[in-house]
């Protein structure tokens, strides 16, 4: 039986985005449950794993006020502008929603219903 | 005729004794329960009792017209420390036990309720007694509590319907979702 800790935290992020918008301190947040990391190893761990699934077509990022507001930028220039975002905070442990959110592509939206589907064993 | 006279008053003053008694052993033992001073939440109501009063009462039936009336103390919640390996914040206490003892969502971090109402009222309980903070880029209410954690009443979800986000002070992250 597949659960929650057999994700990849690619397929974390996807199966979330399945039920709800995902923000920064969510990515931050898994990362923290599965090991006892330092915020300076967390961040270019939450980094890389947000600029993996944007350039692989999976999320887009943007903004959540009144539904999810996408950022009219490129999947590239996206993942530059949350590194230029975050990297610079004293304290990188962001609350909900400072940096950004995201939302699944239809891509990452059947990778993470495939995720959900296998836990659930069908 | 007198000593039926006293073995009648005997009789009565034993009969007393024992009401008393009674009433005595019930009064006590709602007391101790009252005493528990803890947030519970059984799945279908959200309750908050407080040494020597019952605070917070609500049922999850929204058909249920007497209800207790609500009065919120703040949550003051913290969260603790423990050994094993990944669960470093979950102590038995408050915000923590109540997101423990709610309904698991798909994700690890999700936890369910029924009702808009039911989330109000959790909401109200975790942000009572703490100082709310203007967050331009959230769509809702955000609190600052005194323990450190943080949490926020989303006004939109992609599920549909309003949100809980918890921040525990070491990062972790709850949603709270109607079902």
């Amino acid at each position: 039986m597949s659960t929650w800790d057999d994700r990849t935290l690619i397929e974390d992020l996807v199966a979330r985005c399945v039920d709800d918008w995902v923000h920064d301190a969510e990515v931050w947040g898994e990362i923290a449950r599965r090991a006892e990391l330092s915020a300076e190893d967390r961040l270019p761990i939450a980094i890389g794993v947000i600029t993996f699934a944007l350039l692989r077509g999976l999320v887009i990022a943007g903004d959540v006020m009144g539904g999810f507001q996408p950022w009219d930028m490129s999947p590239s220039a996206s993942a530059a502008a949350i590194a230029h975002r975050w990297l610079p905070l004293e304290d990188p442990a962001v609350l909900p929603g400072d940096i950004c959110w995201f939302c699944n592509t239809p891509a990452g939206d059947e990778l993470g219903r495939a995720v959900l589907a296998r836990e659930a064993g069908e | 005729m007198s000593s039926i006279r006293c073995l009648c008053a005997a009789t009565w003053r034993r009969l007393l004794t024992a009401v008393v008694a009674i009433v005595l052993v019930t009064s006590i033992s709602q007391i101790r329960v009252v005493h528990a001073d803890a947030y519970t939440y059984d799945g279908t109501a959200v309750a908050r009792v407080e040494t020597g009063v019952a605070t917070a009462t609500r049922s999850a039936s929204p058909e249920v017209s007497d209800r207790p009336t609500r009065r919120v103390e703040s949550s003051s919640a913290t969260w603790g420390t423990s050994t094993t390996p990944g669960r470093s914040f979950l102590a038995t206490n408050n915000v923590s036990s109540i997101l423990d003892s709610l309904p698991r969502g798909r994700q690890s971090n999700v936890r369910t309720v029924e009702s808009d109402a039911d989330l109000q009222d959790l909401f109200d309980l975790f942000s009572a007694g703490g100082t709310p903070v203007s967050r331009p880029s959230y769509d809702g209410q955000w609190y600052q509590l005194e323990d450190g954690c943080q949490v926020g009443i989303r006004n939109d979800s992609n599920s549909g319907g309003r949100t809980i986000d918890v921040r525990s002070p070491d990062g972790r992250i709850w949603k709270v979702h109607i079902v």
